[in-house]
């Protein structure tokens, strides 16, 4: 149960640091290709980096 | 990667390896990102908005083609490299400056063996989006998704059995690249839309 609850949050932590990115990013820079595709890119590069613990 | 770095933390305190491998991480995709943020400013002058008719077109078909090559409808070679990150590293480096140059060699994410081919969109998109603070953000994000996923799945071994959690991941490679490959396309579609 204690290792579900770390490897969960470990996950959220990388959710969090992504949306804050993202957020940052779309919130203060004002992207020249807008703010929607900054954060869905953001998530594409966390769902991506997240579904590599398994290679080499 | 869990296979390799596992062992490695078993050495010295392994929190602190594991701190220093998600550094490594944020550090290697903080400069791919740098990088191509920088490399995008000559064609952001020359183009100017005309960029950001290249970005809704390139990127969107970029993730139909490898969200389909991710989800197995086409059928084509992957394109990928065959070099991955040395594990003499950590002998020949030193014990934490090792582990901290296998997270930044993965988090870089186009110097090793390319697991989805939906991770080409990464760099792609960061390329093109023609904004440095953007660029930074898409690839330092994957970076540091990349090793916490790596401390999370190394954290979640019981004892040290490393290699049987990396078979346990990789009977699971297939649905997450499917999984993959189906967020690529609700991103493609997204981008178009927006």
């Amino acid at each position: 149960m204690a290792r579900s609850a770390h490897f969960g949050a470990l996950l959220v932590l990388a959710g969090v640091f992504g949306l804050a990115a993202a957020a940052l990013v779309g919130g203060t820079a004002a992207p020249p290709v807008g703010t929607l595709p900054v954060f869905v890119l953001v998530s594409l590069s966390l769902v991506v980096g997240l579904s590599t613990a398994a290679s080499p | 990667m869990v296979g390799q770095i596992g062992p490695l933390v078993q050495v010295g305190r392994k929190k602190t390896a594991l701190a220093v491998h998600v550094l490594g991480g944020i550090a290697g995709g903080a400069t791919i990102g740098l990088l191509l943020g920088v490399a995008v400013l000559l064609p952001r002058a020359a183009l100017g908005d005309t960029l950001d008719t290249i970005f809704v077109v390139v990127v969107p078909a970029a993730l139909l083609y490898t969200a389909s090559v991710d989800l197995g409808l086409l059928k084509v070679p992957h394109v990928t490299w065959v070099r991955q990150t040395p594990g003499s590293w950590p002998c020949s480096m030193g014990h934490y400056p090792g582990i901290f140059g296998w997270g930044f060699d993965l988090g870089l994410g186009v110097t090793t063996r390319i697991p989805y081919q939906s991770t080409l969109v990464v760099p792609l998109a960061a390329l093109l989006c023609g904004d440095l603070a953007t660029a930074l953000a898409i690839t330092t994000t994957y970076g540091t998704a990349r090793a916490l996923a790596v401390v999370a799945a190394v954290e979640s071994v019981p004892g040290d059995d490393y290699g049987a959690a990396c078979d346990a991941i990789q009977e699971r490679v297939v649905p997450l690249k499917r999984l993959v490959g189906m967020t690529a396309l609700v991103i493609a579609t997204l981008i178009v839309i927006s």
